[in-house]
């Protein structure tokens, strides 16, 4: 019934937005093209601020959207999505447009393609980046926060700019090529939950430049990949204010691999991030730190419904200090050196109950908490615990 | 073919194993010939082929050409017209083979492709059909279409696209 309503309603939506654009021939129908997802799960993160600050069990792991796209013509279309999140801490929650974006397709020839993309266009740089937050798309619920910190979510999920995506086939492989450059506006709330919860000034993310280059051999199943990343930020302090004028540059080496074999899949992402900040907690202050993390996931094709899902996560916020015994000498004992690291080892299983329903079902357990937000001023009187574990459970139907 | 087996209650010393062994042996050689045949029956299993509209102007495609339509990156033919790509139910027999033979890809890896370019809007996914019937009708009918059958008696109304390497 519930499927029924949602195929109704995109027809409905179609019909209108044809209508509405005195488009009704058959034709004008062909060029576009709608689809979306909801989702509800509960989930709970009971000793960390993970989902909430209480550690209940929380329904907020709300996500749907809904996108659409016209076909101008052969080279040239218009594409959009909005969508509404809610997951808790982890990012801000409400409606946003997730994209919108002509892209034009400046070479199609049958071994080389290469597309212009202009407006706000989705990080297409990492292995899970461009569909990180439309649940089914995603092979478990939490990804790996070493690499995809859902803190920073909102400004790494895409940018405001221009971007190229370029694919050559060649008799040794395929090539393909990403290169991207914008920006993204950070909200308070945002910088909130990245920086810390006492931030009264504005951040400014100024740009974010991004380059990737994938390869996947022929008569193989595996592609490897490697991302570099550079981008500014600029706070500006409010008065009164605890922190000061300051500016972070924020640059990521990432190589990733993947294998695909018919029944099983292996997938793997490392980086190096260097967070340089100046100013910010005091005039005058410099500090330079180089953040490592890796994530190893595999799956499991169990029956023709089931997967199964492990990963294992790795990440340290400083290479010079994996075991974070800096943190409680630098910060006179207030900051446990936990606070420096995290490990993470999650089982999941996705259950297809229909074509397009899945239930998904997760356990992590979590060693250290360098990973829950906010990260430069962690919340140590919620974060008590080294270990802490998340479960959750999300039904997810698209069309 | 059917075997009978019959309880012999009195058996000299080591019969016993030796008649087990025997069947042991029985059983694994009818497991043989039946994989045997099956993979027999595999390998003679006509190959899918690959069909485009009559109006299209390609006479041959690579597999990796092939590949670049299917995972929607290639979405016009070389004189410009639109490729409108055609697929059959993810776990249909002849899907299946598709995805393996041609395409050398496993259908999980073509859908996640499908729901990334959707999601992030770099792309559409093909329209996906009922039966082959329902496929040579489309592709007969669409210019610029491009699809798969595995029956091979009906092709006169598209044209069938031979992959080389």
């Amino acid at each position: 019934m519930k499927l029924r309503l949602l195929k109704s309603f995109q027809s409905g939506l179609s019909a209108c937005l044809l209508a509405t654009c005195g488009l009704s021939d058959a034709a004008a129908a062909d060029n576009w093209h709608w689809h979306g997802f909801v989702s509800q799960g509960l989930m709970q993160a009971s000793d960390s601020n993970f989902v909430n600050d209480d550690g209940a069990v929380s329904t907020e792991l709300t996500e749907f959207g809904v996108n659409g796209s016209y076909q101008f013509s052969a080279d040239l279309r218009l594409s959009g999505q909005l969508m509404y999140l809610d997951g808790g801490n982890r990012y801000a929650s409400g409606g946003r447009v997730d994209y919108l974006f002509l892209n034009w397709t400046a070479i199609n020839s049958l071994d080389w393609q290469l597309n212009l993309y202009a407006g706000r266009f989705k990080n297409m740089h990492w292995l899970y980046s461009s569909t990180r937050d439309v649940p089914m798309t995603r092979p478990m619920i939490v990804l790996p926060q070493s690499v995809y910190f859902d803190a920073f979510r909102d400004i790494a999920v895409g940018s405001d700019g221009i971007a190229l995506q370029s694919t050559n086939t060649t008799a040794i492989g395929e090539f393909e090529w990403i290169w991207s450059y914008g920006a993204i506006p950070i909200s308070k709330e945002m910088a909130r939950r990245v920086i810390a919860t006492q931030l009264q000034g504005d951040t400014e993310q100024k740009y974010v430049h991004q380059a990737t280059l994938f390869f996947r051999p022929a008569n193989s199943q595996t592609q490897w990949g490697i991302s570099l990343l550079d981008s500014g930020f600029e706070y500006r302090q409010a008065q009164p204010d605890l922190f000061f004028d300051g500016k972070f540059t924020v640059q990521r080496v990432m190589a990733n691999w993947r294998y695909s074999a018919e029944l099983w899949e292996l997938s793997s992402e490392l980086m190096q991030e260097r967070v340089f900040a100046r100013g910010f907690y005091l005039p005058g202050f410099n500090r330079n730190q180089f953040a490592q993390g890796a994530f190893l996931l595999g799956s499991y094709n169990w029956s023709e419904n089931t997967r199964l899902y492990a990963s294992y996560d790795w990440y340290t916020a400083n290479k010079d200090d994996r075991g974070g015994a800096l943190l409680p000498l630098q910060s006179g004992g207030l900051i446990a050196r936990y606070f420096g690291y995290q490990r993470d080892w999650g089982l999941g299983i996705t259950q297809e109950l229909d074509r397009n329903l899945r239930l998904k079902l997760e356990y992590h357990w979590i060693t250290g908490t360098g990973r829950l937000g906010p990260n430069v001023v962690p919340a140590i009187e919620i974060n008590r615990n080294r270990q802490h574990d998340i479960w959750a459970v999300q039904l997810m139907y698209w069309f | 073919m059917a075997l009978s087996f019959r309880i012999q209650p009195e058996l000299p010393d080591g019969s016993a194993q030796k008649d087990i062994v025997k069947r042991l042996f029985i059983c694994l050689y009818l497991l043989w010939c039946q994989t045997a045949v099956a993979g027999a029956a595999a390998e003679l299993s006509p190959p899918v082929r690959v069909i485009a509209h009559p109006s299209v102007q390609v006479d041959a495609l690579s597999p990796a050409q092939l590949r670049s339509i299917y995972l929607m990156r290639q979405v016009v033919w070389p004189d410009g017209v639109a490729i409108r790509v055609f697929t059959l139910a993810p776990r249909s027999a002849v899907n299946l083979q598709f995805c393996r033979d041609q395409l050398q890809l496993f259908p999980y890896q073509l859908e996640r492709v499908w729901q990334k370019l959707t999601y992030s809007g770099t792309g559409t996914p093909p329209t996906e059909l009922q039966d082959q019937q329902a496929m040579l009708q489309a592709v007969a009918t669409t210019p610029g279409a491009i699809g798969y059958i595995g029956i091979q008696d009906e092709t006169q109304v598209v044209k069938v696209i031979p992959i080389r390497p």
